[in-house]
Order: structure tokens, then sequence, then C-alpha cells
């Protein structure tokens, strides 16, 4: 193999090496992925440097152009890459379908929870929260509890919710390592 | 909230681009006793959604579409999810008719199948000739099931179709993407589901196009083929539709 082509191989799969690290260290790159990247480059970075066992692997399935086995190698790494990413797209196909589904079922359930709720209660909703606003960070949430607003639901309000949350934002009587 | 309904049946109707055809689809859907009409939009972009909604069906609004074994089976899992006896599912243009639709509902509720089938083909009765092309597309896939499932299959593409908890359980779990019946009938054979096919008349499209256009049906034709063979192949869901 002439020098020229054995440096640029050797170049061409560190670079490949290196970018695929850096992907992974980015967190660009899921490692499962990149194990079929690495390998390729690794088998690439090994028939290069060692002239030798190219030779010999050429030798043995009866190549007489040694470097030509690179090119196979690599071509049949790319398709061995390809079908890993066709195997990666079916499953994220069937999750897509899946969550799709899941939102179009969620979302009925909201609508038909919205229908349910009279609009008194809507507009009850609307002014109370109104009211937090203006409220917002006092504390002094004793004033609103007595507010009288008709058609409340029952057993959830936005005074009882300041209540159950503390100052840093976490439930009061949640356990404290949780 | 709301009570799982037990007792009652889902209409589903998958619908894509069919606002010409909904309102009378789920008024027709509406007659049916003890049923709850669902439609599931498949990413139309015309007002389907809302026009169904209106028509006081029950809609599930697919964000994007997913073509009609994606929508199908958004159904049968809302039909598992809340628990209904049993589910049929018509087409969304309007070709089904509610009578034959009550008696493919009556042989799945008095226990005769798991899933009964509104069949154009059934030998001596034909309720439907289909031009040449197409018709021999039927007969091949006709041939196919019959021979995989060593049982007489006349009309493997028809979307009009009962089913009971079982059939519902097992396609809520799995169910064929693209273009669904043909094998989905070989996933009801190695799920150890009884099927039935029961001779119905269908009534040719008002509104709308056709899904399957000349251009797609050789596409579809090979697709199908693959997925039947390869359907026939997998591993027998059978375990999981003996969980109900």
């Amino acid at each position: 193999m002439q020098e020229r082509l054995q440096i640029l191989l050797i170049v061409a799969s560190l670079f490949v090496f290196i970018s695929i690290l850096n992907n992974i260290r980015n967190g660009r790159l899921r490692e499962e992925y990149s194990l079929i990247w690495l390998l390729s480059a690794a088998l690439i970075l090994i028939l290069a440097v060692f002239r030798g066992s190219l030779r010999l692997i050429a030798g043995l399935v009866q190549i007489n152009y040694a470097p030509s086995l690179v090119f196979m190698v690599g071509l049949g790494l790319v398709v061995a890459i390809q079908l890993a990413q066709t195997v990666a797209i079916s499953k994220l196909t069937l999750q897509n379908r899946d969550l799709a589904q899941r939102t179009a079922f969620l979302e009925w359930h909201v609508r038909q929870m919205l229908n349910n709720y009279e609009v008194e209660e809507v507009l009850a909703a609307e002014l109370e929260s109104q009211v937090m606003l203006e409220a917002g960070g006092r504390g002094d949430a004793e004033d609103h509890e007595t507010l009288e607003i008709p058609g409340r639901r029952a057993g959830w309000s936005y005074v009882r919710f300041a209540e159950a949350v503390g100052a840093a934002g976490e439930p009061a009587d949640a356990p404290k390592a949780a | 909230m709301w009570v799982r309904r037990l007792s009652r049946t889902l209409v589903i109707i998958p619908a894509l681009n069919e606002e010409g055809n909904i309102v009378r689809v789920i008024a027709n859907a509406g007659q049916l006793e003890n049923a709850d009409v669902l439609v599931i939009d498949d990413g139309s972009h015309d007002r389907t959604a809302l026009r169904a909604r209106k028509a006081g069906a029950y809609v599930l609004h697919l964000p994007f579409n997913l073509g009609i074994g994606g929508a199908v089976q958004a159904g049968l899992k809302f039909a598992d999810e809340m628990g209904y006896a049993d589910a049929i599912r018509i087409d969304g243009d309007g070709q089904h008719d509610m009578e034959e639709a009550r008696k493919l509902l009556r042989v799945v509720r008095q226990g005769l199948a798991d899933v009964a089938v509104g069949s154009r083909f059934l030998p001596g009765q034909h309720t439907y000739r289909p031009p040449l092309g197409r018709a021999m597309g039927i007969r091949w896939f006709a041939a196919m099931v019959s021979l995989i499932t060593r049982q007489s299959a006349y009309d493997t593409t028809s979307g009009m179709q009962a089913m009971n908890r079982r059939a519902i359980r097992l396609f809520a779990r799995y169910y064929p993407q693209d273009y669904p019946e043909v094998e989905a009938r070989i996933l009801m054979h190695k799920a150890g589901l009884r099927v039935r096919e029961l001779a119905v008349r269908m009534q040719v499209r008002t509104a709308g196009a056709s899904s399957i256009t000349s251009l797609r049906s050789v596409y579809y034709l090979f697709k199908v083929s693959l997925a039947t063979l390869i359907a026939a192949l997998r591993q027998t869901p059978r375990q999981e539709a003996e969980e109900v």
C-alpha cells in the first residue's frame, strides 16, 4: 500500500474517532449508537497502521490488490451502520405512533373535564388567580381564604395551594429526603 | 368521573379529510343501540374534527397522520382502556350501512365469533363488483389468507369489522400500520380468534376520494403481501389474547 494512502486512512480514522468522542462528550450522540461508529473507525485504523495484517487478510480472501480490502471493509461497515440506523428509526416510528395515540387520548380526557366544568366555575377560577397574582409574594393568604367566590370548587383553591407550598417551592409536608 | 363502559359498544370511525361525509356518518352510527361514536381524526387538513365534535361524537385528534392502521389502533386502545364490551369499525366515508353493522354486532355479542367481518365477496352473495384490477388483488389476498389460515377467506380488505374484548385487547397491543386489514386476519388466526365473514351491502362513496388510488395500488399489493408473509412467520401473540 502506498504511504500516502496509509497516512490518509490513519488521519481520517483518527478524525472520525475524535469527532465521535467529542459528540459523546457533548451529549449529542448516545453511547448505544456510537458503538458501531467507534468499531468502524477502530477497524479502519488497525488495517491502516498494520500493513501486514491487511496483506494477510487480503491473501486469505484472495484479493490481489490489498488496499481494495480497505474499501471493501469500509463499504461493509457503511451497510452495517445503515442497518443499525434503520432498526433505530423503526423503533422510533413505533414509539412515535404510541405517543401520538396517547396524546390524542389525553387530549380527549382534558376536553371531557373542561366540558364538565360549569362556566361560572371557570370564571371563578380566573377571578381567583387574578387575586392571587395581585397578592403575589406578600404571603398574606389569610385575606383570601375568606374571599367569597360563588361556585368555587371545594377541596382545592389557590390559597390552599399557597399554604401547602413552602418558601422554596417544596410541599411543606413532603418527606425531607424523598 | 366516568364509568367504565362495560356493556357498551364503541363505534370506531377513522377519518382523514372527511368533512363532507362525517356528520352524516356520525348521525347514522348514532342509531346503534348502547353505543358511543368515536371519530379518529388522522391529521386532517379540513374541519373533520370540529364537525365531528359538534355532531356529538367523541373525537381523538391525532397530532399528525398515522395511516389507517395507527388511527384504528388509537380507537381500539380507547375501547380497551375505557372498558367497552365490543367495538365496530366503520369507514368515515359513509359506505357502511347501520343495519349491516347491527348484524355483525349481533354475531359478536352472541359469542358466535370474536371478530365479525362485513364481507362483499362471499360465494353467491357478491354485494359489490370491483373493477378488474382490484378484483384480482382481492382474489390474491383472499387466496393468501386462506392458504395461511387454512380457512376460507373471501373479503380480506373489508374495513367493516365488529369485535369483542378479546380482539380489542389483541389489537390494542399490536396492529399493522399502513393497510392493516389483510395482515390483521393472520394475527387473528395466530391468536386463536374465531373470525366469521357475513355478507353485507355497502354503498358507493358520496364525497371525497378513496384512499387507494391506482398509482398506490401496486405498492399496496407488494407491501401487504410482504407484511402478510412476515406476519405468518412471526411469533404467535396467542398468550396475549388469552390473558383477557
